[in-house]
């Protein structure tokens, strides 16, 4: 009886030893994923916005500030989407045009270097078009 | 038992990485399908007659020039934001609404944008 009960209790202990980092490394990688979902929403929300910021504004090199100015106010958390960079391509800016900008930026690996080693890089596009009866001033 | 748990827990964190990855892209449509509705609503709101505007009567949207214009924009941002997606629905509102309805078909699961612009006057 106390042999059986000794055996259990050494394979309870061996079944712990073995599950435990699992259910870790599996609680890690969750927290990854919902990281890496929310990095991308965070990228793709802060494109739109700047794109549609873009296609109200009257020139160029307007349209680039506030891409800019927009992205950098919104992503602000340096866990999920930090050290953002931004690509504003006006080659069809105008009445009737469009607007294209493309945001980088990058989730960190704080504290979940069991399964990610370095930060990763998420790349958003967005589109907008240019209103046709929008005034635009040319540089 | 052991391998047991392994093929357990191998299962389900490729389940939740092959989950994660399709709410990414579902998610990532479903915002790219309401911003090229909404896009091809508005310039197809703008499809107004401009000489009568000046000459004070009521905001009427042309409809079959709306729907041409909601097409073609659309199928621009289809293009700019690299989905294969189709107008599903142009429907002008007498006098002066737009709705458009926008499905982008994926593996990851089909979405589908629905937005509606109105013209108006200023002031």
């Amino acid at each position: 009886m106390s042999v059986a009960r000794r055996d259990r209790g050494a394979a309870d202990a061996l079944a712990l030893v073995l599950i435990a980092p699992a259910v870790i490394g599996l609680a890690v990688l969750v927290v990854m994923l919902g990281r890496s979902v929310d990095s991308r929403a965070q990228a793709q929300s802060a494109a739109e916005a700047a794109a549609q910021a873009d296609a109200l504004e009257r020139s160029p090199a307007a349209a680039d500030a506030a891409a800019h100015r927009l992205v950098d106010a919104m992503l602000v958390d340096h866990d999920s989407c930090s050290a953002p960079s931004v690509l504003v391509d006006t080659t069809r800016f105008g009445p009737g045009g469009d607007v294209r900008v493309s945001v980088e930026c990058h989730s960190s690996a704080r504290g979940i270097e069991l399964v990610q080693r370095t930060a990763k890089s998420f790349v958003a596009v967005a589109v907008a078009h240019i209103d046709e009866f929008r005034a635009v001033e040319h540089a | 038992m052991v391998t047991g748990l392994v093929l357990l827990f191998a299962f389900t964190a490729g389940g939740m990485i092959w989950l994660a990855r399709d709410v990414n892209r579902s998610v990532s449509n479903r915002s790219a399908a309401q911003s090229i509705a909404f896009q091809a609503a508005r310039s197809a709101a703008q499809q107004v007659g401009i000489t009568s505007l000046r000459e004070g009567a009521e905001v009427r949207v042309d409809s079959q020039l709306a729907q041409r214009i909601a097409q073609t924009t659309a199928d621009e941002l289809f293009s700019g934001y690299d989905v294969d997606g189709r107008v599903a629905r142009v429907t002008v509102v007498p006098p002066d609404t737009v709705e458009v309805e926008v499905h982008i078909s994926d593996p990851a699961g089909n979405v589908v944008g629905i937005a509606s612009a109105r013209a108006e006057t200023a002031g």
